[in-house]
């Protein structure tokens, strides 16, 4: 699963979950700041993302540390090297 | 001359609130021995009674509230969004003249005389009660045939640009299935500052609108993009009020 195809899924979640604008979801807006997203929110998009990704994600620390949508699209980019089976479960 | 017309503002105010709630101890106490729904429902009214006279007499001295009823009439119980620039809106709550609790957060409820009367109308307590809690409360207040009226922005904006809104009052409006209704209140942004100090006196311009339907309200996939719709629709309406404000001034 190449880095493109993770962008276009993660954006997805944003697009059909919090009806955004696709032109907007850009690598470097900020999650809580930019989109506006708060602490409720976040969970609706960790939710989202583990039913695109088809994994848990509420146990992986590195949650913790996403501040940007590139950020988003990086761990992903990581879990699919790690989880190679991610790119058949997306939805 | 604003330094003593805010001296005038708070001197007759707090005099006026010492009237009212001493013409009405007795009988406020008497409701003290009510079963809590009604209790509550009863210190409301007074407060709503309280709010109108406040706004369309007291303050009336001083600057003029415009007011404009879009909702065609329709009073359905659900959520009244509010823009928060000011300590004010408290008050300018009162204008459209239905009953309802606020939810607010901790501290509005510890403050001497207005805390009791607060937690004694069943105010949320936004911030320090757990989502169940505030649920269950917020369930009670529309299945008496009342309003909840919220600060999405969460704290005083003191400025025409709203605050990012929380989404929990939203994830409320979709989990009991009630419409939203859109306060907007402009002009108010320094009357008072967030320090409570009146730099200006100038007309305040509130705009009630809606409702967005149940209906309509469901049909959003999350709380975010419901609060998003209201963000948005509200942004529009007070660019305009501001602009037609400030058009006054310059006349």
């Amino acid at each position: 699963m190449d880095r493109n195809e993770i962008v276009k899924t993660v954006n997805s979640i944003f697009v059909e979950r919090f009806e955004m604008d696709e032109s907007e979801l850009t690598p470097e807006k900020k999650i809580i700041e930019d989109l506006q997203l708060d602490s409720l929110d976040l969970v609706d998009m960790i939710v989202g993302l583990q039913q695109k990704f088809g994994i848990m994600l509420r146990d992986n620390p590195e949650i913790r540390n996403v501040r940007t949508l590139g950020d988003v699209y990086d761990l992903f980019e990581k879990l699919a090297k790690e989880h190679p089976e991610i790119a058949d479960k997306i939805k | 001359m604003v330094l003593l017309r805010s001296i005038a503002i708070y001197s007759v105010t707090v005099l006026w609130m010492l009237v009212f709630w001493l013409a009405v101890l007795l009988p406020v106490l008497a409701v003290m021995l009510l079963p809590a729904p009604r209790r509550r429902h009863v210190i409301r009214f007074s407060l709503l009674v309280f709010g109108q006279l406040t706004i369309r007499c007291v303050w009336r001295i001083f600057f003029r509230i415009r007011f404009e009823d879009r909702t065609g009439g329709v009073r359905e119980p659900g959520i009244v969004v509010v823009n928060h620039r000011s300590a004010s809106d408290a008050f300018l709550v009162a204008r459209p003249g239905f009953c309802g609790a606020q939810t607010v957060n901790g501290w509005p409820l510890r403050l001497p005389f207005l805390g009791p009367v607060a937690r004694a109308a069943g105010y949320l307590n936004i911030t320090e009660w757990d989502y169940g809690t505030t649920l269950a409360r917020a369930r009670e207040v529309l299945s008496s045939g009342e309003m909840i009226v919220s600060y999405p922005e969460g704290t005083r904006s003191e400025s025409p640009r709203m605050n990012p809104f929380h989404s929990g009052i939203f994830r409320i409006a979709m989990e009991l299935k009630v419409p939203v209704y859109m306060l907007c209140i402009a002009g108010n942004q320094y009357m008072p500052d967030r320090k409570f100090r009146f730099r200006e006196f100038q007309d305040i311009s509130m705009r009630f609108l809606g409702p967005l339907p149940a209906e309509e309200i469901q049909k959003c996939p999350t709380a975010y993009a419901l609060k998003m719709k209201v963000f948005r629709r509200m942004t529009d309406e007070l660019a305009s009020m501001d602009a037609e404000l400030d058009h006054e001034k310059t006349l």
